[in-house]
């Protein structure tokens, strides 16, 4: 299931056109009820496997640290990966256009007929199962860090991982900080690892 | 709203764009200073609405500021707003990732790649478990997120499913 480094490139496909770069995304953005995503993941690794687990996982740390939501970023990358800045410009639009006719249509009923107790109720379910969504792909892209490197870097960037939590969700320290500080320290970490012959990897 | 306004809070958004690390729900809190507390554009009920209803709604949140742009100032502050928080960032991040491509194989474009990607899942963990605190406000809810994680690590199963089951239980629960 989970690809090794060396294996994957030659068994993943592409988009065949900027029609279908654009309708992939558009049908990725309109399943992400209460987060988009889990769907990427699913979507690009699984479904379409434009992507292996490694290039996903490396692309979605660029689109995070980037300026700007996730999704959107990993969505300019993979358009301009394929067809250049068109493809960028394409496939950005299949993921927001017609998700937005979808929010201005809801704003407008919301505004018209106000929310039925049971669309709230059903919400209330849905919201837990969105949560779970993220924190089950947070656990297949760690398991995928495991089984990516040897046993001893493997332990060194998980905890890496449970640093940046911790700074985050626990400590509750600003974004552009932890990137700046935690990142120079694991690219650092990452650059001596990578260069030293006996080394971890 | 005039075009002055509008133009104004485009400047605004662009400036909340660059420094929007980890998605712009990060700076709802200085859009809610500027739109609530300092122009009175609409009220503290009225922008948290519209910060849920973009994410009841299927897509990326981002979208929520194209709604409150509409509530501040019709179609032209939903464009200001819209293209303001999305412009900036995106050219930006086009940039990082024509970098990315040229210098792909260069050992320190690897060690960026390499030492970003803990960050990355820190995180994504983080925002899970920031949902789970909001979503879940009683055990059986927590026992469904739990349960949700172990079927999207143990199998295959489309998350739509899983999404409907929630949805289920949730109105079943107001039967009960």
């Amino acid at each position: 299931m989970t690809t090794t480094t060396s294996a994957a490139p030659n068994r993943l496909k592409r988009p065949a056109n900027l029609s279908e770069l654009f309708w992939v995304n558009t049908r990725l953005a309109l399943r992400g009820f209460g987060g988009v995503l889990p769907w990427a993941h699913r979507v690009y690794v699984d479904e379409q496997q434009w992507l292996d687990e490694a290039e996903f996982t490396e692309l979605l740390a660029l689109s995070q640290v980037a300026p700007g939501p996730n999704v959107v970023n990993l969505s300019i990358a993979i358009g301009d990966r394929y067809f250049g800045f068109r493809g960028a410009v394409v496939s950005f639009l299949g993921m927001l256009s017609l998700p937005m006719v979808t929010v201005l249509l809801l704003a407008w009923a919301n505004a018209k007929g106000g929310q039925s107790i049971w669309m709230r109720a059903a919400l209330d379910g849905m919201t837990p199962v969105a949560a779970g969504l993220i924190l089950g792909m947070a656990a297949k892209l760690g398991i995928a860090m495991y089984k990516m490197h040897p046993f001893k870097s493997a332990v060194l960037w998980l905890s890496m991982a449970g640093i940046t939590f911790l700074a985050t969700a626990v400590f509750h320290l600003s974004l552009a900080l932890v990137v700046l500080v935690l990142g120079c320290i694991s690219i650092a970490m990452a650059w001596v690892v990578g260069n030293s012959k006996s080394g971890l990897e | 709203m005039t075009f002055t306004d509008a133009f104004d809070l485009f400047l605004k958004f662009c400036s909340l764009s660059l420094i929007s690390v980890g998605g712009a729900l990060a700076t709802a809190g200085d859009m809610h200073r500027y739109m609530v507390d300092k122009h009175q554009l609409m009220s503290s009920a009225q922008f948290t609405d519209n910060i849920a209803l973009a994410q009841i709604a299927p897509g990326p949140n981002i979208l929520f500021v194209t709604l409150l742009g509409l509530q501040a100032g019709g179609a032209m502050g939903a464009v200001a707003t819209t293209v303001g928080i999305l412009l900036p960032s995106s050219i930006m991040t086009f940039f990082i990732f024509r970098m990315r491509t040229r210098y792909q194989e260069t050992k320190i474009m690897r060690a960026i790649g390499v030492g970003l990607a803990p960050l990355a899942l820190g995180m994504i963990a983080s925002t899970g478990l920031t949902l789970a605190q909001a979503a879940d406000t009683h055990w059986f809810w927590v026992v469904t997120t739990i349960a949700t994680v172990l079927c999207v690590v143990k199998t295959k199963l489309n998350p739509l499913w899983l999404l409907a089951v929630g949805a289920l239980l949730g109105t079943l629960k107001i039967l009960l």
